[in-house]
């Protein structure tokens, strides 16, 4: 290998697991009106043991993963979070830890910092404590977070802010972006705003339309520009990296080809991840599959705007052919900023036409 | 017995093995390294501990593999990868196949998810890696 890109493509094509995000609880201190999950404490749920997860972090390790990211719910909310992560750094893991930040104190930002971690990514929902507190539907938790990100970065550590635009929020992207310039923090955009992973839609309602997507284009797709596009090779490849070397593995040691993905394919309690990960029937299908396969969206003449998902296809349409109206949505606006004419089939699909689905983990 | 010894610092990369080679990421500054087999056998040795001789002895027998260590080993602490420290030798395993100089080529971690610059980076998402990247 030459090139950093050569690596993901290695990994890909050995089915290497060079990419692991694992959610160690779904316990969590605020309650966005917008997250994917049911939010349960450890306990409800028989979240993995401390010695659980070493064990599966070993296995992760064998298997050649080097990039580890460590999510909840929140995960600060696991008191064993910091000896999770330290054995991690052991095992020579390159990490990203996902959080709220409100939990953040000094000894925190302290342990964070000697992780040495790629990055902290913090969602901030808005440039207000109005806004913000409003999306959390916790007051106090906008100044939490900021006090969270200062601390992080007076001590140098990378941190990555992530704002979900929704209507509640849209106007206030600008000043999401002065702050995090502010903050001395990176920041990415998104507007996909995804049903929860138990099939209800409930968060959609709140995400934008196509009109107000393309209002903030700008903000989503600041590099949009005519490219070349050769439509066979995108047909040829895979779809995604999910299941081929990126994967998800839930707090009771689920593990799913991606974090969308809501049926398990096995499980860490009963089974190694080289077990899963090697022998599993469905991730050995996801490996040959092809943008060309899903029938839903070989044909849609915005595919050069779009990144179909699968996962997101089995969520919303009860198949993994497409289209995902979610997706859909957002390649018509992409599309409209990358000045190609035209709406993808899925995106004006009503509710009545989606798959009621209600899939436990 | 326990003398000076260059050790790898952990503290500041992540890397793993990929079949024969090894991949090393600088998470200072988003560097990454990719070792050939004899360098990805070498790094193995420096997780412990090593000297510059104990390494070359790893290698097997050429005329070239004292300098060779020696420029590899400059690459690395140039680089402030390693720090000398007081351990016990390690196992060095006898030599196999024939000779061959470490070699690392260095690359820059990108960001960007296909098809848009946007600043998230492809090594923990499930985005395909741009083709022109």
């Amino acid at each position: 290998m030459k090139r950093y890109a050569e690596l993901f493509e290695t990994a890909e094509a050995r089915a290497i697991p060079l990419s692991v995000l694992v959610e160690l609880t779904h316990a969590c201190n605020v309650d966005c009106e917008h997250c994917y999950l049911d939010l349960r404490s450890d306990r409800e749920i028989g979240a993995l043991s401390t010695e659980e997860w070493r064990r599966i972090f070993r296995e992760l390790a064998a298997e050649g993963c080097l990039f580890l990211t460590l999510s909840g719910g929140e995960l600060l909310a696991r008191r064993d979070w910091f000896e999770l992560a330290r054995y991690a750094r052991e095992l020579h893991f390159g990490l990203r830890l996902y959080t709220n930040g409100t939990l953040i104190d000094e000894t925190i930002a302290d342990q964070m910092a000697s992780l040495a971690p790629r990055a902290v990514e913090i969602s901030l929902h808005g440039g207000t404590d109005t806004t913000h507190d409003a999306i959390t539907r916790r007051r106090g938790s906008f100044e939490r977070t900021l006090r969270g990100v200062r601390l992080l970065r007076a001590r140098n550590v990378p941190v990555q802010l992530k704002c979900v635009l929704m209507r509640r929020n849209q106007a206030e992207h600008a000043a999401v972006r002065a702050l995090a310039d502010e903050l001395g923090a990176d920041l990415y955009v998104d507007a996909e705003v995804t049903p929860k992973n138990d099939g209800s839609r409930e968060p959609v309602a709140l995400g934008l339309s196509v009109d107000e997507l393309r209002a903030v284009a700008a903000d989503l797709w600041p590099c949009a520009q005519a490219r070349h596009f050769d439509r066979e090779a995108r047909l040829a490849d895979a779809p995604c990296a999910a299941g081929r070397r990126t994967c998800h593995i839930g707090p009771t040691g689920d593990v799913s080809p991606c974090t969308q993905w809501t049926q398990s394919v096995g499980n860490l309690r009963t089974q190694s991840f080289s077990e899963i990960w090697r022998g599993n029937a469905t991730l050995a299908r996801l490996r040959r599959t092809t943008t060309g396969d899903l029938t839903g969206c070989r044909e849609c003449a915005l595919l050069e705007a779009c990144t179909p998902c699968m996962a997101l296809s089995l969520l919303e349409r009860g198949n993994l052919d497409g289209p995902s109206p979610t997706k859909c949505r957002t390649a018509t606006a992409r599309a409209s900023a990358y000045g190609i004419p035209g709406s993808a089939a899925g995106s004006l699909a009503s509710s009545a036409d989606l798959v009621p689905l209600r899939i436990r983990r | 017995m326990p003398e000076a010894r260059l050790r790898f610092r952990s503290e500041r990369i992540a890397w793993r093995r990929i079949d024969d080679e090894a991949v090393v990421i600088d998470l200072r500054n988003a560097s990454a390294f990719f070792l050939n087999p004899a360098a990805a056998l070498l790094w193995e040795l420096l997780e412990s501990g090593a000297t510059a001789e104990e390494l070359t002895s790893a290698l097997g027998p050429s005329d070239d593999a004292r300098s060779d260590v020696s420029r590899w080993l400059g690459a690395l602490a140039r680089r402030e990868l390693i720090e000398t420290v007081f351990a016990p030798s390690p196992k060095v395993p006898p030599p196999s196949g024939p000779y061959q100089p470490p070699r690392m080529i260095e690359d820059k971690v990108f960001c960007g998810s296909a098809g848009c610059g946007k600043s998230i980076p492809v090594d923990f998402n499930c985005q395909r890696v741009p083709r022109d990247s």
